[in-house]
């Protein structure tokens, strides 16, 4: 039996007179992708942000691990284990490998506002986390400008993952890859997966959906139209559904 | 016949790694950090050959050399901090008048019979108060770092007229004349606070988690705060960093001038952001470098004092600086694409 | 790896720079002191002066480099970078206090700022010439410098004689703008009070309004000048502490046909003195500072005696003697009347050995 890592129940969300989220409620279970999938508009982001404390809903509420929560901010959405892999996914540019990884949570010795850097130690460990999801780097020392877009949404993702997360959310992973470095990208996703992880992807390219997700979520204007194991569906449902042709059923 | 295949090996395995070295070698040639950094280097020595050259008889001497640092460290005090706030891809132009302002402060509580040190604490803290209020208006009021430094450069500049009646005050004391023409196995002691100084940042920008915190607000601070970094806070702390410096340093003015003057003094802004630009600092923020920047102040001191010795007219001065700056500049730029 | 190759590269580059220093270090040797009396081809003369952004120092600059022409001795003039960089005016000297040059021929932006590379100088057995701005004689002992002659003008007398020549054509009973040049510059500061002095002796019922501070800046003067007539559109006359800024206040709104003072002389006050434009100038004559500068220190170098101190000529240039003094042209028509239009004194020349 699959654990629920994270449900939402009913949540809302205005912006003085739009109604951007009118109730939803999702579940994502843990080891697997869980995707949600619609138009522009149709209130994903908000629901993301939602969850990741960028935003705080005005009402419903989110369990994690069947425990209900609440936070005001990112950083205590961060402490629950909920990390974001962003669309511009963060990385400072001019910064190394490790750096990034480590942004404002690095290893340090001293005492007070002075704390001295422990590079070595976070070099080790930079090159751990990595090789815990098979991404190949070649110097975690290099700076993140120098890498291609897929190793660097491959260090975002690492970053992300590699925290004690319970739920990573990814926002379009691959939407400015190629082929070949997309491929890379969804390998990883299914290790992240076979990690235990809950992943909750939004992704506009069904084939992707498709192939990776567990369960799918529809939005259409602020709510939830229908949910669904991904084997139970295909395309051209998953089309109809968002634009409302067609209506459906949420399990 | 084993022999000769592990001969083989070890040849091919020397070729493999001289291979590696000659990627190495790539590598860094393609890093434009390496290059930012070692382009001042070169314009430096460059530039001492030169007039070593041109008139060996002076340049080069011990007492020459001396002057060349002694002129170098107070802009070099200034130029850290200046290295700071366009690390965070914001700039301090404050920093002339914030150093007036601290000499004034000084002035007042010297002539007011305060003990040496407590009126040097006093003028590194007006300078603190100065550089806070910048980065607390910068950061909470969302005000563009220009236009802030900007109005700061006024009041701090008015603030040191109103408190001295537009009149300097004579600072007339040992201690203080001591540090600008005493010297320690040849190098002035002024340079040897400012040397200080250069290295205590360095260990702060690359040793410290707040020095990678400021690098990441500078690179990109939309990225940096998603990481739950503060913005705010790194920005106020910067900006009170470069004021202190800069209180500081207008102690290290009176030390050299003999008095605690009100006038502005426009050229030691101007130098310092040269030798940010000048030392490979990008003024998008994120990539910094403190020893470039130090080194730039030597070069643009040692061009002003080669030239003078050689006679050049002041006019051609300012447009040697300037091409020198563009030059620069310009190399850095194409070095970084 | 990669990180090898950086910090590989970063010790290289310590390496590098290091070894550079201590090439250049060591190459570095020490210069001897001499003191004996030259001749005059062998006499070299350092000068600084404020910026040469101001015709009044230009003037000073030409009077140094004809007159060290005539003698055949060598001179260098050098300028702050600034009007108002005390430090990098000290710097200027410094650079120089270590050549060898015989004789410095200094002229301070503040009273203090070369004090202490006066000293340096002194140290190394060399003469200071001191002209135009005096510098403060305490804080030249405290650094240990000597200067061994000042010739200038004596701006207090100066402004005296302008003020009360003032009240002699404007009347009693009126109101006088006073505009005043960086703040506490110690001649702005001597004009000024001397104008003050001069106008009230000749007139104890005479008001002022200001000073104001114009930085020596002609549009910055233009601006007080405006804002000072809005407030008190009874003011009858003005006087600026240099020309530059009268001729800013020649300019301002309302300003019609009030009189006004400027000091210096410089060939833009002459051309307005001559178009009516402002009154006077109370003119100097930085030439003659500059001969005389170069004057005292050859009497120096040569080993003679060098008289301590003296005024250099000042006149009162108005419509009754402008075409008089506009002879006397500058070679380089910069500063024009080189030489005062009546007799002064000079003690430096009689004293050069030939």
């Amino acid at each position: 039996m699959t654990q629920i890592a994270i449900e939402c129940n009913e949540i809302r969300k205005a912006f003085g007179s739009v109604e951007a989220l009118r109730g939803v409620s999702i579940t994502a279970a843990a080891g697997e992708v869980t995707a949600i999938v619609g138009d522009n508009g149709a209130g994903k982001s908000t629901l993301i942000k939602c969850i990741s404390g960028v935003y705080s809903s005005d009402s419903g509420e989110i369990q994690i691990g069947g425990e209900t929560v609440k936070f005001e901010n990112p950083e205590e959405s961060r402490s629950f284990g909920i990390e974001t892999v962003y669309q511009t996914l963060g990385l400072i540019e001019d910064l190394t490998i490790w750096q990034n990884l480590f942004l404002n949570r690095e290893i340090t010795s001293g005492a007070g506002p002075v704390r001295l850097l422990n590079k070595r130690k976070m070099r080790e460990k930079s090159e751990e986390m990595l090789k815990n999801l098979d991404v190949y780097i070649p110097s975690v020392k290099a700076r993140t400008r120098g890498l291609s877009g897929g190793q660097r949404q491959a260090v975002a993702i690492c970053r992300a993952a590699g925290w004690g997360s319970k739920v990573v959310i990814m926002d379009e992973p691959t939407a400015a890859l190629g082929v070949k470095e997309t491929a890379k990208v969804e390998e990883l996703i299914k290790r992240m997966k076979a990690k235990g992880l809950a992943i909750l992807l939004i992704s506009h390219n069904f084939d992707q959906v498709l192939r990776l997700a567990d369960q799918i979520w529809v939005m259409r204007q602020g709510s939830v139209m229908a949910g669904m194991r991904a084997k139970d569906t295909n395309g051209d449902q998953l089309v109809s559904l968002i634009t409302g042709a067609a209506t459906g059923s949420k399990n | 016949m084993s022999v000769k295949s592990s001969r083989e090996t070890a040849s091919a395995e020397a070729e493999a790694v001289s291979k590696s070295k000659l990627d190495d070698l790539r590598v860094t040639f393609r890093d434009p950090f390496f290059w930012s950094r070692w382009l001042v280097v070169v314009a430096f020595l460059l530039i001492v050959l030169v007039f070593g050259a041109l008139s060996p008889e002076a340049f080069l001497k011990t007492y020459n050399l001396n002057n060349i640092l002694v002129a170098s460290a107070i802009p070099a005090i200034i130029v850290v901090g200046q290295t700071f706030t366009v690390a965070t891809a914001g700039i301090d132009l404050s920093v002339s008048s914030i150093m007036t302002f601290g000499a004034v402060c000084f002035g007042l509580a010297f002539t007011n019979g305060w003990p040496l040190y407590q009126c040097v604490i006093f003028s590194t803290l007006a300078g603190l108060a100065c550089g806070v209020v910048n980065g607390l208006i910068i950061a909470k009021r969302q005000v563009n770092d220009f236009i802030v430094t900007l109005g700061m450069l006024s009041v701090a500049a008015g603030a040191a007229l109103v408190l001295s009646d537009g009149k300097p005050r004579q600072i007339i004391d040992e201690r203080m004349a001591n540090i600008a023409i005493d010297e320690f196995a040849n190098i002035p002691y002024l340079m040897f606070i400012a040397f200080a100084i250069v290295l205590a940042a360095h260990f702060v920008l690359f040793h410290t988690r707040f020095g990678t915190h400021l690098l990441a607000v500078g690179g990109d601070s939309d990225a940096a705060r998603a990481m739950g970094i503060s913005i705010v806070k790194i920005k106020v702390l910067v900006y009170a960093i470069s004021g202190s410096l800069a209180g500081f340093a207008g102690v290290l003015a009176i030390s050299r001038i003999g008095a605690a003057e009100p006038a502005a003094n426009t050229a030691i802004l101007l130098n310092s952001v040269a030798a940010v630009v000048l030392g490979g600092v990008s003024l998008f923020g994120g990539r910094a470098t403190i020893l470039g920047p130090f080194v730039a102040t030597l070069l643009l001191q040692a061009l002003s004092n080669g030239l003078t010795i050689l006679g050049v007219a002041s006019y051609y001065q300012y447009v040697a600086v300037g091409v020198v700056v563009i030059l620069s500049a310009s190399l850095v730029r194409t070095a970084n694409k | 790896m990669e990180g090898n190759k950086l910090r590989n590269s970063k010790i290289k580059f310590t390496i590098a720079l290091s070894s550079a220093l201590a090439l250049v270090f060591a190459a570095a040797t020490t210069s001897a002191v001499n003191a004996a009396p030259k001749k005059l081809k062998d006499i070299r003369i350092a000068a600084v002066v404020k910026g040469l952004d101001n015709p009044f120092f230009i003037g000073i600059k030409e009077g140094i480099e004809e007159t060290a022409l005539k003698y055949g001795v060598f001179a260098n003039v050098q300028a702050a970078p600034g009007l108002n960089d005390a430090i990098g005016q000290a710097n200027k000297l410094d650079s120089l206090a270590g050549q060898n040059y015989d004789c410095y021929i200094v002229i301070p932006i503040s009273s203090n700022n070369l004090s202490q590379a006066v000293g340096k100088i002194t140290k190394r057995g060399k003469t200071v010439i001191n002209i135009d701005s005096p510098i403060d004689a305490a804080s030249l002992r405290a650094a240990g410098g000597k200067v061994t002659s000042f010739a200038g003008t004596d701006n207090l007398a100066a402004g005296k004689a302008g003020g009360k020549d003032m009240i002699a054509k404007i009347g009693t009973g009126k109101t006088i703008g006073l505009i005043a040049g960086l703040a506490g510059n110690v001649t702005s500061n001597a004009r000024i009070d001397g104008f003050k002095a001069g106008a009230l002796e000749a007139d104890p019922t005479v008001k002022f309004v200001g000073p104001e501070n114009a930085d020596w800046d002609t549009t910055t003067a233009l601006n007080k000048a405006n804002a000072m007539l809005l407030a008190n559109p009874n003011i009858a006359a003005f006087f600026a502490a240099n020309d530059q800024m009268a001729q800013g206040i020649s300019r301002a709104t309302g300003i019609g046909t009030k009189r006004i003072y400027g000091v210096d002389g410089i060939s833009d006050a002459l051309t307005l003195v001559k178009d009516g434009k402002i009154s006077a100038t109370i003119s100097q004559y930085p030439y003659v500072m500059g001969q005389m500068g170069v004057q005292a220190c050859i009497i120096a170098a040569q080993g003679g005696k060098v008289p301590a101190s003296t005024i250099t000529p000042y006149y009162i240039i108005d419509s009754s003697n402008i075409d008089k003094a506009l002879t006397n042209k500058s070679t380089r028509g910069f500063f024009p009347n080189q030489l005062p239009p009546g007799k002064y004194s000079n003690p430096y020349a009689s004293k050069i050995k030939k």
